[in-house]
């Protein structure tokens, strides 16, 4: 199963947006989380991000189903640039980071991994949350 | 082809929780199967199509499923929406 890595400048925003994944998805759908620094203060941390990636793809990662990685502003981009650069090609073979948001992101990704769709599925299915519409009109 | 139409009755309409099962139940069978409410349909087995649908409290769905369990699909589909909709139409409503 595709796993998800949320990364945020808020730890406690990631560890609100994992419950909504596991309640909407499954508690079988995987994710990390890489929220705020290590003290503790609101920020992003590339050696985090780093880390909840490779716990998704494990210790042998051209046979994982992937992570797709969704993150929220400013820093945290270049955070995951840092983090993607210490991957090996193997590794980095298997991430994805789609232009989506966090959280409508996560809960339709984490629905599409929890059916087992695949890595561009899942990636997919993130960036189609740009779409979803807070307040229809109809 | 299978067809089901069912009235939602929940005061939330087809929201988040059901659609995001619902979604998840779809994908266990191989047949095509669509969800028709008003003039659109959407694949029953994409989250953001079904959300796409924005189904309100009172309208009427129609599940079309295509397939060889197309019928095992749709009672599926229908059991895990029972809480949120009523198996009659509504009166007079359209489709």
């Amino acid at each position: 199963m595709v796993g998800l890595v949320l990364v945020s400048h808020s730890r406690t925003l990631v560890e609100g947006l994992r419950d909504i994944v596991a309640q909407f998805g499954g508690d079988e759908v995987r994710v990390e989380l890489a929220g705020g620094t290590d003290d503790g203060r609101l920020g992003t941390n590339a050696v985090r991000i780093a880390e909840a990636i490779r716990t998704i793809l494990g210790s042998d990662p051209a046979s994982s189903d992937g992570a797709v990685l969704l993150l929220d502003f400013g820093s945290a981009a270049l955070s995951v640039e840092l983090a993607l650069e210490d991957l090996t090609e193997i590794e980095r073979a298997v991430v994805r980071v789609p232009e989506a948001p966090l959280v409508e992101g996560a809960f339709v990704a984490g629905v599409q991994a929890s059916i087992g769709a695949s890595l561009e599925e899942v990636a997919a299915a993130a960036v189609s949350a740009a779409t979803m519409i807070k307040l229809p009109k109809d | 082809m299978a067809e089901r139409t069912l009235t939602v009755i929940d005061p939330a309409g087809l929201h988040a929780r059901p659609a995001a099962r619902f979604v998840q139940i779809a994908n266990r069978f191989g047949s095509r199967i669509l969800i028709r409410h008003a003039e659109r349909e959407a694949d029953a087995k994409s989250l953001i199509a079904l959300l796409g649908l924005t189904i309100r409290p009172g309208t009427v769905i129609t599940l079309v499923a295509d397939g060889d369990d197309a019928e095992a699909a749709l009672g599926a589909l229908t059991e895990e929406l029972t809480p949120y909709v009523s198996q009659t139409p509504a009166s007079g409503a359209a489709n």
